[in-house]
């Protein structure tokens, strides 16, 4: 007989992480109960029947939902907005590039998506978890109900991350496989050079998510030290420098500076931008996952 | 062992070499991140990023190296001694200015480190020179405490009265291992007579036991005048007008201990002196005051015989001084000394230049304020030693060795002069004859003379009246120091070099290669 639970790595996943992965399908509908037509009620555009209010118009609504009534007698376009009558489909993409392998990043990265599914599938629908790579997107499961997170669980062990992620490729692939009214949730470093601007084709499609940006201590805040060689774990690049406290200060700068931009453009279409680290129990992780993505 | 050893200077050098080494071999350390993209706006290190490494392996190597270069060299630590501690105070006091006194010293001292054997210790305290009494009597409290489990005070008697408490030790003794003998004419009186005089002599051993003694006068045969242990005898020679000088020496039966030859002989001038004792003058300008001060002074009792032989004579001078005249010729002073002087809260000790002739001190003694005259007596531009015992002056002259002591003994005030020559046949029943008589053979140059001793040692032969007649307590309890103990540590520290090689090539990483990331599972 097979023993899933020997697949499963005990160091991406301890005992304590997988207790509280149980308990947050249990979390997340009580949550959310209460909910009609399907097991959760969403934002968007819906269907025609379960119509939830007004809002202003934005460009790239459908001209079909606005509200001409409204417009005749205020004189301002407002678009009637409804409930969807099935289920969330939400897709969890895992950077599984070699950055995202290095130190404690691998543990933080694989707990995130774990967290991100497990929060999805106690919302209900589907759950398709894959992983970026060298500028593609490949599905590792597709998940439908909480028994399945085991599967989840395994193939996060099973992923070694290695190589680069190419986002420039696979970020442009992403926005446009992303189905319309999908929860997205992108789990990555981002530590590419890829525009962020991409996403904004995802605007107006009703797409929602988050975006979990891993910031490793030893990137967002060197340390000022001797000088040392150093070596990019993708490129394998290497350069001399010396860090003292001035040129920390720079390089700190410039990550923040850079995970800032990520953070305007998410949300600019709508996603969540949720900083996460080595130093975030995974406790707090899921708090904000059910609080704030669901 | 010294750190200057040419095994352990041999062995640090390969710290260097083996720094060379590593130099030669060692790498910029390496530190992979998740990404460098972050460090490109920062300029390129051009300089040598293995300078600064801080290589914990490379210098535990090179502590043990260091280790064992060290147990190479074979150290040895000096154990704390477990045994006796003898610590020696030398305070010279006035007895500074007699040469053989550093010299019995350092023989002591010499002796007890010879003598010392492995855990004991012997610590030598010399107090300074010019130490007024109430900070001698501190200097002696500290120098005494402690942990010495023996404790020797050389001294003169100066120290003795700041620390009653204390048995010192003359140094002679202790470096002749014996109590000294002496045979010496104590006192002479000249007693006039019709067409002549009968010389009186008051001959006294000491010191060893008495064989008896003979006297013998002008070269002449000698004349047993004692019995073996008799110790004091009187003696009358009887000279005639016309002749002089009487040359009269004394010596102890069979070669006997005689340490001290000087007092073996006494010249004697049958004519009067011109001039013996000078004068004082108090500051008190009532003639009736003055005078009762003059007759306090005892001078009588300093009188070797007729009073002509003494000239006494007071005057006051504008008051408030004293006064010294009738010592004739250059005369250069030895030591100035002025008993209890401190206990009157007089700042006479220490070192004073006399500029010119005239020159005093002031002081004021027992409520009266006195002038230190030292003038007459003392070389322009000399230094002065101000002691706390008295004047003793010495006049080098041809021929004419004189001797002033000027001392006070509370509350009296004494000027004693000495004229061997012009035939004073005085010899001082005063404490402080040792002293005069060995400045005497300083400044003549007798080395036989072998050293100083206590006027109680001289008179009874020991430290006191009690230990009269018996050897000195020091040399009976045998040797009582032994050098200090060591102990190898060569062992030692060789082992803690190969503790420390170990670690740092078997515990300890190379700061080379990549670094791995911090938190890595």
């Amino acid at each position: 007989m097979r023993d899933d639970a020997a697949e499963i790595d005990d160091d991406l996943f301890p005992t304590a992480f997988l207790r509280l992965l149980a308990i947050v399908h249990g979390a997340t509908r009580r949550l959310h109960a209460g909910g009609a037509d399907g097991r959760r009620r969403v934002r968007g555009e819906g269907g025609r029947f379960l119509f939830r209010g007004h809002r202003a118009y934005r460009p790239g609504d459908d001209p079909a939902r606005v509200d001409w009534k409204v417009e005749a007698r205020l004189g301002r376009l407002e678009v009637r907005q409804y409930d969807p009558e099935r289920d969330v489909r939400t897709e969890v993409w895992l950077d599984s590039s070699a950055s995202m392998g290095w130190g404690a990043g691998r543990r933080a990265g694989a707990q995130a998506a774990a967290l991100a599914a497990a929060t999805s599938l106690g919302e209900g629908g589907q759950v398709k978890l894959g992983v970026v790579r060298d500028g593609s997107l490949a599905e590792r499961c597709v998940l439908t109900e909480s028994q399945a997170l085991r599967q989840a669980l395994v193939h996060l062990s099973q992923e070694r991350p290695g190589r680069r992620a190419g986002w420039e490729q696979a970020l442009p692939l992403l926005v446009r496989r992303v189905p319309r009214s999908t929860r997205l949730i992108v789990i990555s470093d981002f530590l590419t050079r890829a525009d962020p601007g991409v996403l904004h084709a995802l605007a107006g499609r009703g797409v929602r998510g988050a975006v979990l940006h891993l910031r490793m201590p030893e990137v967002y805040a060197p340390e000022a030290g001797l000088p040392f060689e150093a070596v990019d774990v993708e490129s394998g690049v290497t350069r001399l420098v010396e860090l003292d406290e001035h040129a920390a200060a720079r390089v700190a700068h410039r990550a923040r500076a850079h995970a800032d931009l990520w953070a305007h453009h998410a949300r600019l279409v709508g996603l969540h931008y949720l900083p996460f680290g080595p130093e975030l129990s995974a406790e707090e992780l899921m708090r904000r996952l059910i609080l704030e993505v669901s | 062992m010294s750190l200057l050893a040419p095994t352990f200077l041999v062995g640090l050098l390969t710290i260097p070499l083996y720094w060379l080494l590593m130099r030669a071999r060692s790498k910029p350390v390496r530190r992979a991140l998740p990404s460098i993209q972050f460090l490109e706006g920062e300029p390129t290190y051009r300089g040598d990023p293995r300078r600064r490494q801080r290589d914990p392996r490379f210098w535990l190597t090179a502590a043990a190296l260091a280790a064992l270069s060290l147990g190479a060299a074979g150290p040895v630590l000096a154990e704390r001694p477990k045994g006796r501690i003898v610590r020696v105070v030398v305070e010279a006091g006035a007895l500074a200015a007699w040469r053989p006194y550093a010299a019995g010293v350092d023989s002591l001292v010499k002796r007890l480190e010879t003598e010392a054997g492995p855990g004991d210790a012997v610590e030598v305290v010399r107090v300074g020179e010019g130490v007024a009494r109430p900070e001698l009597a501190a200097l002696l409290a500290a120098a005494l405490d402690g942990r010495a489990t023996h404790r020797l005070v050389l001294s003169d008697r100066r120290a003795t009265e700041a620390r009653p408490d204390v048995q010192f030790i003359d140094p002679l003794r202790l470096a002749n291992s014996r109590a000294p003998g002496n045979v010496g004419i104590v006192a002479a009186e000249l007693e006039r007579r019709m067409g002549g005089a009968r010389l009186w002599l008051t001959i006294e051993q000491s010191g060893a036991e008495s064989a008896g003694l003979e006297v013998r006068s002008n070269g002449g045969a000698w004349t047993r005048i004692g019995f073996a242990g008799q110790r004091g005898v009187r003696h009358a020679l009887d000279l005639t007008d016309g002749e002089r000088p009487l040359v009269v020496d004394v010596r102890p039966v069979g070669g006997g201990s005689d340490d001290f030859p000087l007092d073996d002989r006494l010249v004697v001038d049958p004519r009067p002196p011109r001039l013996a004792l000078t004068g004082l003058a108090a500051d008190d300008p009532v003639v009736e005051s003055t005078t009762a001060l003059t007759s306090s002074l005892g001078f009588q009792r300093v009188s070797p015989g007729a009073a002509a032989d003494v000239h006494i004579t007071t005057r006051r001078e504008e008051a408030r001084e004293l006064l010294g005249r009738g010592v004739t010729g250059r005369h250069r002073p030895v030591v100035l000394v002025v008993p209890d002087a401190d206990r009157a809260g007089l700042p006479l000790r220490g070192r004073r230049l006399v500029r010119a002739a005239g020159a005093t001190i002031a002081a004021d003694l027992l409520g009266f304020d006195f002038r230190w005259f030292v003038v007459e007596y003392a070389v322009p531009d000399a230094a002065h030693w101000a002691e706390a015992r008295g004047v003793l002056f010495l006049d080098p002259d041809d021929g004419a060795r004189s001797v002033t002591l000027l001392t006070r003994l509370a509350p009296r005030l004494y000027e004693l002069h000495v004229d061997p020559r012009r035939g004073t046949p005085v010899l001082l029943d005063t404490p402080f004859w040792p002293m005069l008589f060995a400045a005497l053979l300083d400044q003549v140059g007798r080395t036989e003379f072998q050293g100083l001793l206590d006027p109680e040692a001289t008179r009874y032969g020991g430290g006191s009246e009690s230990a009269r007649g018996a050897p000195p307590q020091l040399f009976q309890r045998g040797p009582i120091v032994r050098r200090a103990a060591t102990r190898q540590l060569r062992p030692w520290v060789v082992l803690l070099g190969l503790i420390l090689l170990l670690v740092s090539w078997v515990f300890v990483p190379r700061r080379t290669g990549v670094r791995p990331a911090p938190g890595a599972p």
